[in-house]
């Protein structure tokens, strides 16, 4: 006797039920999420200028001259993001998502650094960079879960997920330590927050660009 | 000198940062390089440098540079800038200027090709062969992003205020055309700015999202001017001011409209003073009453101004004695006593004597029960005499009729108290007796309530009730129960029925209540409620009575105004109120004599001291 190979799926292969109740709660627009992220986005921007300006202020003028480190030297400026608007636009939702969330997943590690860095700083401004910098942790990472998220619903296949590989690594932490000075360690902060000033500006960006993308039926948004 | 010293110290930044891993050759390349040239060139000239770099939408930008004092090298070819852009950790290459721009001076344009976000740019600018370093820039395009102003401002009313002096607008505007806000690129927020156009300040707004904005409060008839630049978020480099809107909104003054307003208001005036004016000319009473009524002049009851302006002190002491509030005599202690003061109503009050009447069951069924007059100044009325004659008693039998619930003493329908059987000192009212026979009968009868007052109502309104005393003092009492009442009554019941000429109304009241020595509140009332409609039956009487009745009260009220000095220790003073003992059968009451006798003889008649409330109450 042949085996009758039954076609039918089995029952529980059918579209998942969504776990909340019949009715009882309303998915969220992927509209919102990216409205919530671009809030987020714009404070790490916000708080890391804030912060520059803290720090600039009290510096000689011409000490600002030789601070100038060129961002290249920025851990982050490996990634292979986009540099003009042209670039942006032709990239998918989904690819820019994936970029934010690398950015963010890179900057874990140095903001603790910063809040550790800013609390024995010297510099008569230390305490605001303290809040600061403990704020522009938590909601980095706090971003970085909700990209995650956001990533989640738009590719529920992963097929955009990237290995943790190319994170990029940050080692300027623990070298600089050792037999440091205060001049190096205000100019190790100073960079730091720059590189990070100029990437939450990037992610910022980024982010509202995709809003403004999802919104397209409420232009006015934008 | 000087530029040894700063060369000095920079050799020495050098070296101690050199210590450091943080400073590279290329900073210190640059560094020898502003050496350089600083030692060469004398400081006191101004060297050919960069301006502004500047990007309107964060898609392309510009630098420019001036020359400085070095005008010789003005003219294209010059001065040359070469930049580079640092991408990935690669140094990138030394670029000359893409675009110098041929219509402006000094221009280096970048467009959308050579423009990078997020990349650290160098610029450079250096002489014609390359040798001479002049100045250098270093940034981001994002940080020098100033955007163009706002266009197209245009206004609309929203509202002009009701007093047409304030108005509100909604201004509206566009971002710059160049920026990309529509897509995201950049995120602009403006600052709104007006003023009058003579005012020397501008008003600045709260920064705005949106690209319009609502201005309320402007004056009508003034021209206001409005500009607005804008920033990028986050960012603080303001744009230049858009062009200047102005606004104007036109409110015509109408003057028409205050002109008969003021009209009205000085017509309106005239016409009540006119009004008034007639009024007061024309003596028309009722009209003044009506308009201006007369203001209460204070006064004493009983004691009429003239006598006070006369000075007859002789008179006034009479009469403020037998008001029983100046007894110097005796001692004033006991002014304030307090009474249980029998329902006293308003004779207008149909239910008055409904009231009494239920009193009077009342007193029947508790006869143990003592009831004592409360003595208040609204005059009700009592039975006293100024003139106290013998007596033995001080108990009078008080008949209270129904229906004539203030009048604590028996009175008759005419208002004055029946002595049927009385030998009195003086001749009493020979009318009284058959309607005293009346009234007894009336009296005994409890379910007679209304007959008699209307009665007594009527014959009051037209018949001497004005012209009695309403304090008498009781002489006797018969042993029918009537109580004999002291001689100065008499007259007042002869002369009611005579008339007399009218005479002015205020007068009369005035005069009408000082020979009586008392007025009852209802008295008084009816005095100023009827004063128009009876003054003239009521008037002629009175002051006939009062003026014949004056010279025997006063001849009366001497004596006993003197016989009260003298006789004060002698003789028991009258005392015009008592304590009710009880009501007997016939709903009179029975007094009290003999505690409030034995008492206390110089107890100012017509208040009880607590103490002796206390002894007179079982």
């Amino acid at each position: 006797m042949t085996m009758l190979v039954t076609s039918m799926p089995p029952h529980w292969v059918t579209s998942p039920q969504p776990l909340c109740g019949a009715g009882s709660c309303q998915p969220i627009l992927v509209t919102d999420l990216l409205d919530r992220a671009a809030k987020v986005s714009h404070r790490l921007h916000a708080l890391s200028t804030a912060a520059s300006n803290d720090l600039n202020n009290h510096f000689a003028p011409a000490l600002k001259l030789v601070m100038m480190r060129p961002l290249s030297l920025c851990h982050t400026s490996s990634l292979n993001t986009p540099e003009d608007k042209e670039q942006v636009l032709q990239l998918s939702q989904e690819d820019l998502l994936t970029m934010v969330a690398l950015l963010l997943k890179s900057w874990g590690t140095p903001l603790l650094y910063l809040v550790k860095e800013a609390q024995e700083l010297p510099h008569p401004a230390n305490d605001a960079l303290l809040w600061k910098m403990a704020e522009l942790s938590q909601q980095t990472e706090n971003l970085a879960r909700g990209i995650d998220k956001i990533l989640n619903k738009l590719d529920p296949t992963g097929f955009h997920s990237f290995s943790n590989d190319l994170i990029s690594p940050w080692s300027g932490g623990p070298g600089l330590e050792m037999g440091s000075d205060k001049k190096s360690h205000l100019l190790n902060f100073h960079f730091l927050l720059s590189c990070f000033r100029r990437d939450s500006n990037k992610i910022d960006s980024f982010v509202k660009l995709l809003r403004c993308r999802a919104t397209k039926m409420h232009p006015e948004s934008c | 000198m000087a530029t040894q010293w700063i060369f000095l110290w920079l050799i020495s930044c050098i070296g101690c940062l050199a210590a450091d891993e943080v400073i590279t050759i290329k900073d210190a390349d640059k560094l020898l390089n502003v050496i350089n040239f600083t030692t060469n060139i004398p400081s006191s000239q101004k060297l050919p440098h960069f301006t502004t770099c500047r990007s309107p939408e964060q898609e392309t930008f510009s630098c420019w540079w001036s020359v400085g004092d070095y005008t010789n090298l003005t003219g294209p070819g010059m001065l040359r800038v070469f930049y580079k852009r640092s991408f990935k950790n690669t140094g990138g290459e030394w670029n000359e200027c893409p675009d110098y721009r041929v219509g402006t001076e000094n221009e280096c344009y970048f467009n959308t090709t050579y423009t990078s976000i997020w990349v650290p740019y160098n610029l450079e600018l250096r002489s014609e062969n390359k040798d001479v370093l002049y100045d250098e820039r270093s940034f981001n395009v994002e940080d020098i992003v100033i955007p163009d102003p706002p266009v197209n401002l245009n206004w609309t009313l929203l509202n002009t205020s009701q007093t047409g002096l304030h108005y509100d607008i909604l201004l509206r505007w566009e971002a710059p055309p160049t920026a990309d806000v529509a897509k995201g690129w950049i995120t602009l927020i403006y600052e709104v700015q007006y003023r009058a156009v003579n005012d020397t300040e501008w008003k600045v707004m709260e920064h705005e999202k949106e690209t319009y904005l609502s201005i309320y409060g402007l004056k009508t008839n003034t021209i206001y001017e409005i500009r607005i630049r804008c920033l990028q978020l986050n960012f603080d480099k303001f744009s230049r001011f858009s062009d200047i809107v102005y606004v104007y909104n036109f409110v015509p003054v109408t003057k028409e409209s205050t002109f008969p307003v003021a009209f009205v208001l000085i017509f309106i005036v005239v016409g009540v003073a006119i009004v008034l004016m007639l009024i007061i000319f024309t003596r028309q009473h009722r009209l003044m009453m009506l308009l201006l009524p007369p203001v209460p002049i204070p006064k004493i009851k009983g004691i009429d101004p003239e006598l006070l302006k006369k000075g007859k002190l002789d008179e006034l002491n009479s009469i403020l004695s037998n008001q029983q509030t100046y007894k110097t005599e005796f001692t004033n202690d006991d002014l304030w006593v307090e009474f249980i003061e029998l329902d006293i109503d308003d004779p207008d009050e149909k239910l008055g004597h409904s009231d009494t009447h239920r009193l009077l069951s009342l007193e029947h069924l508790k006869s143990g029960k003592s009831l004592s007059m409360k003595d208040d100044d609204s005059g009700r009325a009592s039975c006293y005499e100024p003139e106290i004659p013998e007596m033995d008693s001080l108990a009078f039998n008080v008949n209270l009729m129904e229906g004539n619930p203030e009048k604590a003493c028996v009175l008759n329908s005419e208002g004055t108290v029946p002595n049927p059987d009385l030998s009195s000192p003086n001749a009493t009212q020979p009318k009284a007796e058959p309607e005293k026979a009346k009234i007894e009968s009336s009296g005994s009868e409890e379910n007679m309530p209304v007959r008699p007052y209307p009665l007594i109502q009527t014959q009051m309104s037209n018949q001497s009730w004005a012209n009695m005393d309403f304090y008498a003092q009781v002489s006797d009492i018969t042993p029918a129960g009537g109580v004999l009442l002291s001689p100065g009554q008499q007259c007042k019941s002869e002369k009611t029925p005579e008339k007399e000429k009218p005479d002015e109304a205020k007068k009369y009241q005035f005069a009408m209540t000082s020979d009586s020595a008392y007025t009852s509140e209802i008295d008084a009332k009816k005095l100023s409620a009827i004063p128009t409609t009876n003054e003239n039956d009521q008037n002629p009487e009175k002051d006939l009575s009062s003026a014949n009745c004056i010279s025997t009260e006063n001849q009366s009220e001497e004596s006993p105004y003197t016989t009260n000095e003298t006789t004060v220790i002698t003789m028991p003073p009258v005392s015009d109120y008592t304590s009710v003992h009880m009501v007997d059968s016939q709903h009179s009451l029975l007094l009290n004599p003999t505690a409030v006798q034995t008492k206390d003889m110089s107890m100012q008649v017509g208040y009880l001291t607590p103490d002796q409330m206390s002894s007179i109450m079982p």
